[in-house]
């Protein structure tokens, strides 16, 4: 039975220090607002772990909303340069798992962006995408 | 320039043309050059049929291991090609033409250059593929080093002797055409032949010339490194060769035949925010 890998304090610190750049999105960042962070919790709807990016989708609370959920998208880092910054593999998201998502919001107002900060309600702590504003926003939470 | 003579002794050799006059008016000799009377392709396009042999094989054995599946270093590597692409690093040798257009270029928030190939799934080309930190995976051949890119680009590296071919041959492609050789556990390889829509750094809309020419020395500095020194050399864009030398790590997971129009919802204004469909 294979042991379900956890990011630990210290490799989160690792992924701080060694995190994707902004350069490692195969496409430039005008789609997404650089200077802004949001903030917004769900369950895990699906993970992506696909090429050229990933992306996570939560259902989050919403009470405007249809059946009272919205859904949201964000795009995070290509699999191959998770994996080599911090060992990153799929199965480290799975549907179901509550989360809270820092990210940068898409510029048109839709319900997606790029996510920066991933913390699991058990208390893991994933650094997807360096963002001065979401790394603000995070700390401490 | 190139010899006629020699040119027609690469496509069909003086000896089998001689013995062909014997048989035939000169009027036919023409012909039937044009018509089969000597059908040997030449070298460029000859495809062996031949069945491997152990002793074909066998000098592979002493080659370095380069099993595994690399992928560009972001800090070493991915991050000063995007500095080189956005002005940011003053550094790189270009010409005036070149730091014009690269001045020209429009900017997203974090100050990356707008306009990649990859951004709408086009193959980034060399030599920018080998900074964007794509996986790739290198094979060993017979008289062949082949670099299996992640985003389904491949770089044929032959190194049984060929030169390129002459320029009137010459099929430009994304990746060029390489040969290479070894020197000791380093692999010289020598690039030329891309089409000018391949890609100078990593991200942006400066693009190579049908001039450009890339020598690389690769190598695996240990378990965990892999490197290449890069130098390339095009007047158009470089006032002198512009060097640089790059860092690749292991990965942990296997590479794919992923392409990127498996999951791209990014162009470079716009994304597809539909969400998957949640079977498995």
């Amino acid at each position: 039975m294979r042991a379900r890998a956890f990011l630990t304090p210290a490799a989160a610190l690792t992924a701080m220090l060694f995190a994707a750049t902004p350069a490692m999105a195969h496409h430039s960042f005008s789609m997404f607002d650089g200077k802004q962070c949001r903030q917004i919790s769900g369950v895990v709807r699906m993970f992506e772990w696909t090429y050229p990016h990933s992306w996570l989708w939560i259902n989050a609370d919403d009470k405007k909303a249809k059946g009272g959920v919205s859904v949201w998208g964000f795009e995070g880092g290509a699999p191959g340069d998770l994996n080599r910054m911090v060992g990153f593999q799929k199965s480290w998201i799975k549907p179901g798992d509550k989360v809270t998502v820092w990210f940068n919001p898409m510029r048109n107002g839709k319900n997606g962006g790029f996510a920066s900060v991933l913390k699991f309600a058990d208390g893991r702590t994933l650094q997807m995408l360096p963002s001065k504003p979401c790394a603000a926003m995070a700390k401490g939470a | 320039m190139a010899n006629p003579a020699a040119r027609w002794d690469r496509i069909c050799p003086a000896a089998e043309r001689g013995e062909f006059r014997n048989r035939a008016l000169g009027w036919l000799l023409v012909i039937g050059l044009f018509l089969g009377g000597c059908s040997r392709p030449s070298a460029e396009t000859t495809v062996s049929t031949a069945i491997a042999t152990p002793a074909r094989y066998a000098p592979l054995d002493a080659l370095p291991d380069w099993t595994g599946t690399w992928g560009a270093d972001g800090q070493k590597t991915i991050f000063p090609a995007m500095l080189a692409s956005s002005g940011a690093d003053a550094g790189v040798p270009l010409t005036a033409h070149y730091k014009a257009l690269r001045a020209k270029q429009t900017f997203d928030d974090n100050g990356t250059p707008v306009g990649n190939n990859m951004a709408t799934c086009l193959p980034s080309g060399m030599p920018g593929i080998m900074r964007h930190g794509v996986m790739f995976e290198f094979l060993y051949s017979p008289g062949r080093v082949t670099v299996l890119l992640e985003d389904g680009e491949v770089r044929r590296i032959y190194t049984d002797g060929r030169g390129h071919p002459p320029a009137d041959e010459l099929y430009v492609n994304w990746t060029g055409h390489s040969v290479g050789h070894w020197e000791g556990k380093v692999l010289v390889v020598d690039t030329i032949g891309m089409i000018p829509k391949a890609e100078l750094f990593n991200h942006g809309t400066l693009r190579v010339t049908r001039n450009t020419h890339i020598v690389e020395r690769m190598w695996r500095e240990n378990a965990d490194t892999f490197r290449i020194d890069t130098t390339i050399t095009d007047p158009e864009i470089f006032t002198t060769p512009y060097s640089y030398s790059s860092v690749y790590k292991p990965n942990s997971i296997t590479m794919t035949d992923a392409g990127c129009l498996a999951n791209n919802r990014d162009t470079e204004t716009e994304i597809d925010l539909t969400p998957p469909d949640l079977r498995p």
